[in-house]
């Protein structure tokens, strides 16, 4: 009995996939690369929130309420007193030398004015260049003063007869309730990792993809895939593109795992909807890149756009930054951008847990990324494959 | 010895300088890509802040008191204010991100107050979103305690104390807040003066390294030797001035046309700032110079360092604090130019630090240079040789 031949689809895909295995750079940036930085990136935010922020305290008033408000900073676990100082002056050496973050400067008679009803005020020097520093500093304190302020206030009240819970309510009348939702704790590594390895993994498929069919041209091969394949441009799309998906496929499901059991991520969502909008990013990235590589066959341009397109995807995101406070031209170069789309996606479906209509759309403008990566590859494949197709010359140098 | 070694670093500048102007690729990342990037990257933040986020408030109580509440969040300068008439509508926008809050007046506000009872405003704030979520946590409270202020004045009024006496003691005690940098406190005036520095060494790291693996790639690393007459040093030097000399002048262009550009000023010393980025400028070069010499594929220099632009920037400590992070990164990460260069740079820019206050960071960046001096003494020689062998 004689073996069937294999027919040009296969034979495309396992000659894609041989490809993929011979060659290096594909392991590199397919295999090696993206735990590496998953496991690099992800740890430098594995503590979550900032804590122990340093701060300075110049005492001029040396008593027991100025005591205590220090006693109240030291014990709050954003911050920590690392010195005391004779001066603000002497205080803000310590800042210029990065010793300090922030200097608490509690003036002489502070505790004689609360007393004799004169109001008072402790003074906080801030370096607000950072601001996750500002903003903890910012909140701790003020609550810090604020509770020791109500406390004199509710005394004074009940000076003058109120009950404790009417003094309270006299000191503080309205009290603002907040709930964090999605992520109480502003935890930053719930808020960035997700979002930071999906953006790397989005570089690693578009900067592959980009070579699919540029190195045949560079290779000096694609008269190789033409004869395979009949010269049908349909065999070389899916031949080519699915080892590609299937690795990048695999990629998203053990990056889930990753952000799940070693990073201990918490998604609202469903994992499984957390990997299919992962594949969805992974194919509009490899399907665009694909298109470029289609339509450039010069290998160093088309890694130079896929790299101008994606490196800058976190920053356009409107994760950081919003993207309304953008100007106008930013917003619509966010606006081509796969991973904007992702992004806003993921924060519904896998941290916010919203209903289908809430991410429907932006998962539809997903997809017709990958559509559009489709028709053009296809388009441009087919004006490669015509019989009268001149294929430039070859620059095969090592291939690694 | 020392005329020789000039000879050579001059011959390989020459070299280098030709090399790169026939070479689109790398004039591409050392000429356009700097002028582009530092502008287009930085003015995501010409606003420097996120302006007025739209805020969904919910009255269930439809009183004069809930009413003066709402007004008061409306006239606030960093909320805009949406009011949707149940919670259920709420949340349905909260969902679809058309509001990143929700402010809740509950049934029974004006009626507890009244009674002399604490009551409560419930604040739902959107974390997914960090930045906004805290400036809105901030606008909120602000309001809501310059409102609660009013009413604490009414209460001590209606126990015998004037205006005066009243005004004094509904605060015992406050806090003033003073910014010593970035006094408006703007995600902006944060990032600027960074990217500028990312895009300047990142460029640089590529560029050069591209150059470096075409040296590997076209076996033509035995004729550098001979250009550089057999000095590491003066191949180093030599291929690292042209970009040393146009780097300095990028410096030199960012952070004063540019920084200007977006209302930003040095506060510091521009000497500890010059000393400190050339010093930069050179541990890049090595760096560059070293790292490329595993890349046999200019093309593989840009793949892989494409990939370390969000790994050196978010280890280096400028935006997450290099404590906060394990051990062994910390470590790692004291290996990168980055990491005491943005040490350095943000208390000179931002704090007015002086050539004093920055002297543990340019040992820290000379440590650097001394190690990739080394590496690539040790290293060019070996693969000089290996090609000579070979080829």
């Amino acid at each position: 009995m004689t073996k069937k031949p294999r027919s040009p689809w296969v034979q495309i895909a396992i000659r894609e996939w041989n490809r993929i295995l011979e060659r290096k750079t594909y392991w590199l940036l397919m295999v090696i690369l993206p735990p590496v930085l998953t496991v690099f990136i992800g740890s430098i935010y594995l503590k979550g929130s900032v804590t122990d922020i340093p701060v300075g305290i110049v005492d001029l008033d040396q008593t027991p309420l100025s005591r205590m408000l220090i006693r109240a900073i030291d014990d709050s676990q954003a911050l920590s007193v690392e010195g005391h100082y004779l001066s603000v002056t002497e205080a803000r050496q310590a800042l210029l030398f990065g010793r300090l973050q922030t200097i608490v400067v509690i003036p002489d008679g502070l505790t004689s004015d609360a007393k004799s009803g004169r109001p008072g005020s402790v003074t906080v020097l801030k370096n607000a260049s950072n601001l996750l520093y500002s903003n903890s500093v910012t909140k701790e304190i003020s609550t810090i003063v604020r509770t020791v302020s109500a406390g004199i206030l509710v005394r004074r009240f009940e000076a003058k007869g109120q009950q404790p819970d009417q003094a309270l309510a006299s000191a503080d009348p309205i009290k603002v309730d907040t709930h964090g939702l999605y992520n109480p704790t502003y935890n930053y590594e719930q808020f960035l990792i997700p979002s930071l390895l999906a953006m790397v993994l989005l570089l690693g498929v578009m900067v592959v993809s980009v070579l699919v069919i540029a190195d045949e041209f560079r290779e000096g091969t694609w008269q190789e895939v033409l004869d395979l394949s009949g010269s049908d441009w349909l065999v070389i799309f899916s031949g080519k593109s699915l080892p590609h998906l299937f690795i990048h496929g695999l990629q998203s499901v053990v990056l889930v795992f990753f952000w799940f059991h070693v990073f201990g991520i918490h998604l609202s969502g469903s994992a499984a909807g957390a990997v299919f909008l992962l594949f969805l990013l992974i194919s509009a990235g490899f399907f665009l890149g694909m298109a470029v590589s289609c339509w450039i066959h010069d290998e160093f341009l088309s890694t130079e756009v896929a790299i101008f397109f994606n490196t800058p995807a976190f920053i356009f995101s409107g994760l950081t930054f919003p993207l309304w406070a953008m100007p106008g031209l930013h917003q619509g170069f966010a606006g081509i951008l796969p991973f904007t789309h992702f992004l806003r996606a993921w924060v519904k479906l896998a941290v916010m847990n919203t209903p289908a209509d809430s991410w429907l759309g932006d998962v539809l403008i997903l997809g017709g990324f990958s559509l559009l990566g489709i028709v053009l590859s296809l388009l441009f494949l087919y004006q490669s494959t015509r019989p009268g197709f001149v294929i430039e010359e070859a620059h095969p140098e090592v291939v690694v | 010895m020392i005329q020789f070694r000039l000879r050579g670093m001059i011959a390989t500048a020459k070299r280098e300088a030709r090399m790169i102007k026939a070479d689109k690729n790398i004039l591409l990342i050392i000429i356009l890509a700097p002028l582009f990037y530092a502008f287009f990257y930085t003015a995501i933040y010409y606003h420097k802040v996120e302006l007025k986020p739209a805020v969904i408030l919910v009255d269930e109580d439809h009183s004069s008191l809930s009413r003066q509440l709402l007004r008061a969040y409306e006239t606030s300068q960093y909320l805009d204010v949406y009011v949707y008439p149940g919670p259920g509508s709420a949340q349905k926008a909260m969902e679809d991100l058309d509001g990143m809050a929700i402010i809740r007046i509950p049934a029974g506000f004006q009626s507890d107050r009244q009674s002399g009872k604490r009551v409560t405003v419930s604040l739902y704030l959107n974390n997914a979103y960090f930045l906004v979520s805290n400036d809105i946590n901030k606008a909120v409270n602000e309001v809501t305690a310059t409102f609660g202020a009013g009413i604490k004045l009414k209460i001590l009024e209606s126990k015998g104390e004037n205006r005066e006496q009243a005004l004094a003691h509904i605060d015992p005690i406050s806090v003033r807040s003073h910014a010593l940098s970035n006094p408006s406190e703007s995600y902006g005036n944060f990032m600027i003066p960074a990217l500028f520095i990312l895009v300047l060494h990142q460029t640089l790291l590529i560029g050069l390294s591209e150059s470096m693996a075409d040296e590997r790639a076209t076996r033509s690393l035995g004729e550098l030797y001979r250009t550089a007459e057999g000095s590491t040093w003066a191949l180093v030097m030599g291929k690292g001035s042209f970009y040393l000399v146009l780097y300095c002048a990028y410096a030199v262009f960012f952070l004063t046309i540019g920084l200007t550009f977006f209302n930003l000023q040095v506060a510091g010393s521009y000497l500890a700032l010059a000393v400190l980025t050339v010093l930069m400028i050179l541990s890049v070069i090595y760096a560059g110079i070293f790292l490329a010499s595993f890349f046999t594929r200019k093309i593989v220099a840009l793949q892989i360092l494409a990939f370390t632009t969000y790994p050196i920037f978010l280890a280096s400590g400028y935006s997450w604090p290099e404590g906060s992070m394990p051990v062994w990164l910390q470590w790692l990460a004291n290996l990168f130019p980055g990491t005491p260069y943005f040490q350095g740079f943000s208390r000179i820019v931002f704090l007015g630090a002086d050539l004093e206050h920055v002297l543990p960071e340019l040992f820290h960046l000379l440590l650097i240079l001394a190690l990739g001096i080394t590496a690539t003494r040790l290293r060019l020689p070996k693969i000089a040789k290996w090609q000579a062998e070979h080829y």
